[in-house]
């Protein structure tokens, strides 16, 4: 890893935390940040861009330095984070939307969001399938970064400020990755929080007031919406039906949210209900360099035999010569599996067996491998005659053939390379005999 | 034998070496049972055993001195294999050795032992590197035809022409 802040590239790092987070439910907007201790008699400066790049050059993070002292003589503490920290110095009035378009809401958004010293507006990508959404309803006076949460959370989209130079704002992704058991540090650890009973949320749809309702609300100095617009408010709710009767009520509310209408609210109680009503977490730590991240979902293994499907919510980073990431899935659910064996044969003889269990419906493309077998005096390289087995698992469970052919047989000092695109062993003279 | 700063030690001493495969904190056991092996790279480690010889007692002084200097590190030649190496190296904590008083009015300092570490690794492979090597089972040779022949060389396989 390695940061990049001006044009000097900085490689002598310690202590680097990088722990990027969303909430899938948009109800919360974090700002991310990472921290680092740059080994380095230079003078660094806040107020400027800190850029974070693995060892292939891929961005991590382009992050303003919000932060940096001096630790002693050799290092400097650097700690920067995403571009929402300038929203919350920037104020807006109150507004109320009639069907804006979400492109030109956020670009109002973001543009405000300029301050001293910084470089504006902020630039961001709106995921093409977001850009025909509409927001209705009304904002009070609040910060850049609330009014930016409340649109998120109306929509049901969340903002990335990872792995890219400007934010995103993105829907959360529907189709899972798996990822594999080598790539799946023992061991997961699979948690269950309380019974969420119920959600509920309150939506708001604004009209004009008469001239009779606008001079009783005119009088009326707790009146919390513009003067001049009627606001009708009806709760919806969803039970859990999961919960067994004797839990203790323990509903979420949603209130006070005026961008909440009959637009959107069937969305929103589906969205919250997934979150809250499936209450099964997964902490799983997997070699992570940038391939899952939070917003993803993934399925992961609890167990050998055990699978979960959820949202990444924070993936924490360590870094080595790669990086290992601590996910945790949120709203995680039971993934139906199913055994795939698979046995490696030559002329009718089985060498080797193994079994994988996956995700029934899973389209599988597993690479197979080479096997190295003594027997009867010989060393036997086989290669298999498929570079992978490939397929859609079945619920019932699957098995494949995998057909090998040998490479190389050793014997008594000679190797006899029988049918080769690639070879192993080593020292001693050799003569292709076939 | 070897030399600090360019600062040759002319006499025999003993020296042992370690090559440390410096793993980093993220490797460990997996879930199909194998374990990730994350590492930094290869760091060479020499320990040096001196004995001063009778006939030049003080020559153990310059060298003693510029190990005990707390810098960050020292140019270093060593041994390795059939040649050397270079390595900017650290003194590993301590550079230790015995004051001796002989009944004869000898007075001498003996047994000088010093471990250094290699502040940068001997051997890296780049994480591109890392992603594909080790991976496949069997390295690459050219696709053989019949009736040729290889034989195995300190730089791998190849082709004997007739």
């Amino acid at each position: 890893m390695y940061v990049t802040i001006d044009v000097t590239d900085y490689t002598q790092l310690r202590n680097l935390t990088f722990a990027p987070q969303i909430d899938m439910t948009t109800n919360a907007l974090p700002v991310n940040e990472f921290s680092v201790d740059i080994v380095t008699t230079d003078s660094i400066a806040v107020g400027q861009y800190a850029w974070l790049y693995d060892d292939l050059d891929n961005l991590w993070a382009k992050y303003w330095i919000t932060y940096a002292e001096r630790e002693n003589e050799r290092t400097v503490r650097v700690r920067a984070r995403s571009q929402l920290v300038w929203m919350d110095g920037v104020k807006f009035g109150e507004t109320m939307y009639d069907a804006v378009a979400l492109e030109t809401v956020l670009d109002g958004i973001m543009v405000r969001s300029a301050g001293e010293g910084i470089e504006a507006p902020i630039d961001y990508d709106l995921d093409s399938s977001l850009q025909s959404i509409t927001v209705t309803g009304y904002c009070p006076e609040q910060s850049a970064r609330e009014r930016l949460q409340w649109v998120l959370f109306s929509i049901g989209a969340y903002c990335k400020t990872f792995f890219n130079v400007k934010p995103e704002i993105l829907p959360l992704d529907a189709t899972p990755t798996l990822i594999p058991l080598s790539d799946t540090y023992y061991k997961p650890s699979v948690n269950h929080s309380d019974y969420v009973t119920a959600v509920s949320v309150t939506a708001y749809t604004f009209s004009q007031a008469t001239q009779t309702e606008a001079e009783i609300l005119a009088d009326d100095y707790s009146y919390p919406f513009p003067e001049g617009w009627i606001a009708d408010e009806q709760a919806f709710s969803v039970a859990n039906s999961a919960a067994p009767s004797g839990v203790a009520d323990n509903p979420v509310e949603i209130d006070g949210i005026y961008l909440i209408n009959n637009n959107n609210t069937s969305a929103l109680l589906t969205r919250l209900a997934a979150k809250y009503f499936k209450r099964t977490t997964v902490d799983v730590d997997v070699i992570d360099n940038a391939a899952y991240i939070p917003g993803d979902r993934v399925v992961v293994y609890g167990a050998r035999d055990a699978l979960y499907a959820g949202y990444i919510e924070s993936a924490s980073f360590k870094f080595g010569k790669q990086a290992r990431a601590t996910l945790k899935l949120a709203a995680a659910e039971d993934v139906t599996g199913a055994a795939l064996d698979v046995t490696y044969t030559w002329e009718g003889m089985t060498l080797a067996q193994e079994t994988h269990y996956l995700p029934v419906g899973y389209a599988y493309s597993l690479a197979t491998r080479y096997l190295d077998i003594t027997m009867n005096g010989h060393r036997y390289i086989f290669r298999p005659t498929t570079d992978a087995i490939t397929g859609t698992m079945p619920s019932e469970g699957a098995s494949a053939t995998v057909t090998c052919a040998v490479a190389l047989d050793y014997c008594e000092g000679i190797l006899d390379i029988v049918a080769v695109d690639e070879i192993t062993a080593s020292g001693m003279d050799t003569a292709v005999i076939a | 034998m070897f030399s600090v700063d360019g600062l040759t030690w002319p006499y025999r001493c003993a020296i042992e070496r370690t090559a440390r495969l410096q793993p980093s904190d993220i490797s460990g056991l997996m879930m199909d049972g194998s374990y990730f092996n994350d590492l930094h790279g290869t760091y060479m480690s020499y320990t040096i055993m001196i004995a001063v010889p009778l006939t030049d007692r003080n020559s153990i002084t310059p060298l003693y001195e510029a190990l005990a200097d707390p810098v960050d590190g020292h140019e270093f030649v060593f041994p390795y294999n059939q040649s050397t190496i270079t390595v900017t190296g650290r003194v590993d904590g301590e550079v230790g050795d015995v004051y001796v008083d002989l009944p004869n009015g000898q007075q001498y300092w003996k047994g000088l032992q010093f471990t250094i570490i290699a502040n940068h690794p001997s051997k890296q492979y780049t994480l591109s590197e890392v992603l594909t090597r080790g991976r496949a089972p069997l390295p690459d040779i050219a696709m053989p035809e019949v009736g040729d022949t290889y034989t195995y060389t300190a730089s791998g396989w190849e082709k004997v022409t007739n």
